[in-house]
């Protein structure tokens, strides 16, 4: 599959979904780069994978659980130790809605 | 004063035991070695001078008597890699977004270090996020190679292997996701040990690709690799892929018979546009072994181009799910303040990961992992390790990742491959060229660490490979 580089929308789109605001200059650079890093996935082609199975990860294991019991975990201070805001022993976060005038 | 380049992990055992010099002498030294040596090498995020102190001080009052077996590094000071979560000791990961970052409890790794009695004496440099081979992306400028300062020291571990090259400590702990422990050790020319996938727990470590990171020592000699293996390896509750596969006794079992193993040399490693005399000086290593009583035979397996294609879409995947969850919100500043390479490889994920690009891009790379992993399995079949050059160069100028988006990549072009498929892998120094340090890596099957350390232990007994000069 020959690599034809990434669209402007969906490169657009990209940085959306991955939460980055970029500058246009830095924009233009990470897209050029990005095609260059695609570019050197066509190596793929060389190799016939049309009845191999993906491989998620190396150690074979599954289903890998452990008791279900509570176990010590943090206080509520550890917890809020390091965020940016609380208020009244909670994380503040920002807001998801927009306000409207009624 | 102590002088650290005398010193290992079993003669400062020693002299602590023997009370030769005390563990608050032993930190001093250390710290004095740190101070003076960090305005040219730059390979500590944070020095933890007090804390390292008054932990030398505890280690003292016990040392009234011997330690006890289950402390073999009571009162020693090691540094580790600045992505293991130290408990309220500031972890970055060498990232502006973690810098004002204090974690509520200790890495499994960090927790069995201090359990053992060990003194962290500060947070190794490193690329931000681990994100590179040179330790030239770190959000708090670079680590400068000990052999050279206008070089680069490899990366991720870059700090770990900088300090412990420079005898600023004795031993450091790295971690890697392919090549950030072997990569940075050949280019400071020290033991770099990789264990495998799920051998070390992964708990408390900023991740980076979760099926491939691997935490590991870095050290002057191996018997001190195996002594800090030891105390690293084994199943942990708080980590799913650490497997309950029994741990060896690494360094009571470290022998420098190696007679009968078979090692492999896999022709397509040795690339011809390796930099002149690395590919021979690697393979008069292996002649060592060969007089040792090892059988060396020549292999061929997948050309290591496939290697980088994959892991650069395996490891930017996970990069994009790993670093999702920064919103600086819980901890940390927010999103704009990642560094350029983090954001070009978050980028690179997500769009591989994306609706109408993952069979292209993912899964296709999942495939592709699956025929490494039959390449080397197919491989251990017929032989017990592989024998090849770590990197394709020495230690490459400061400012050579600058607009190469690729760079770690094709540093790392022979180790992405069996760190792709889990493998365990050790870097050996076997030599200098124009005073760079070069050095051999060794890969066996999983679990299979003894078989290397033995390899990699009876190399060191037989040359000093500081006397190989190109």
């Amino acid at each position: 599959m020959k690599s034809t580089g990434i669209g402007s929308s969906d490169f657009a789109k990209t940085v959306t979904m991955a939460r980055l605001q970029l500058d246009p200059q830095e924009s233009k650079l990470i897209h050029s780069q990005l095609d260059e890093a695609l570019k050197a996935i066509e190596v793929f082609d060389e190799l016939d994978l049309k009845t191999v199975e993906p491989l998620a990860h190396p150690s074979g294991l599954t289903n890998s659980t452990r008791p279900d019991v509570v176990t010590p975990s943090f206080t509520q201070e550890q917890s809020l130790q390091n965020a940016h805001t609380t208020h009244q022993g909670y994380v503040m976060v920002p807001g998801v809605f927009e306000e409207q005038d009624s | 004063m102590i002088d650290l380049s005398t010193l290992t992990l079993e003669s400062a055992r020693k002299g602590l035991d023997q009370r030769e010099f005390s563990a608050v002498e032993l930190t001093t030294s250390t710290l004095d070695s740190i101070n003076s040596q960090e305005p040219n090498l730059h390979a500590f995020v944070t020095v933890l001078e007090d804390d390292a102190l008054d932990a030398a001080k505890r280690a003292d009052q016990l040392l009234k008597t011997p330690a006890p077996p289950d402390q073999p590094l009571l009162g020693i000071p090691l540094s580790i890699k600045d992505n293991f979560s130290t408990l309220n000791q500031r972890t970055t990961a060498s990232s502006h977004v973690l810098d004002n970052y204090y974690p509520p409890f200790d890495a499994t790794v960090t927790r069995r270090l201090k359990e053992a009695g060990a003194i962290i004496v500060g947070k190794n440099n490193m690329d931000a996020w681990a994100h590179g081979s040179s330790t030239e992306t770190s959000d708090f400028g670079p680590t400068h190679n000990p052999h050279d300062f206008t070089k680069l020291p490899g990366g991720s571990s870059g700090g770990s292997a900088a300090a412990v090259a420079s005898h600023q400590v004795i031993a450091a702990i790295g971690s890697e996701t392919a090549g950030s422990i072997r990569q940075p050790a050949s280019w400071c020319g020290v033991i770099g040990f990789k264990p495998t996938y799920g051998r070390v727990s992964r708990y408390g470590v900023v991740a980076m690709e979760a099926t491939l990171d691997s935490p590991g020592p870095l050290t002057n000699n191996v018997p001190d690799a195996a002594i800090l293996l030891g105390i690293l390896a084994g199943h942990d509750p708080l980590d799913a892929t650490t497997p309950k596969v029994s741990v060896p006794a690494y360094r009571k079992d470290l022998k420098s018979n190696i007679k009968g193993l078979k090692i492999g040399l896999p022709k397509e490693y040795f690339m011809p546009d390796t930099q002149p005399g690395i590919n021979d000086l690697v393979k008069r290593a292996a002649a060592v072994l060969e007089k040792s009583g090892a059988t060396l035979v020549e292999v061929s397996m997948m050309d290591p181009k496939f290697s980088i294609a994959d892991y650069t879409i395996i490891q930017r995947s996970g990069v994009s799910s790993n670093l999702s969850r920064y919103d600086g919100v819980r901890y940390g500043h927010d999103r704009s303040h990642f560094g350029s390479e983090a954001k070009r490889r978050i980028m690179l994920g997500t769009y591989a990961l994306s609706s109408g690009f993952y069979d292209a891009y993912y899964r296709r790379a999942q495939q592709v992992r699956m025929l490494l992993k039959q390449d080397f399995d197919r491989i251990f079949t017929q032989v017990d390790v592989i024998l090849a050059p770590t990197s394709p160069s020495t230690a490459l100028p400061i400012g050579s990742t600058l607009n190469h988006p690729m760079f770690g990549e094709i540093a790392d072009v022979l180790i992405e491959g069996s760190s792709l498929t889990g493998h365990t892998g050790v870097n050996v120094p076997v030599g200098t060229i124009a005073g760079l340090p070069v050095g051999m890596q060794l890969v066996a099957n999983h679990f299979a660490e003894q078989t290397i350390l033995n390899l990699a232990y009876a190399y060191e007994q037989t040359v000093n490979w500081k006397d190989n000069q190109l």
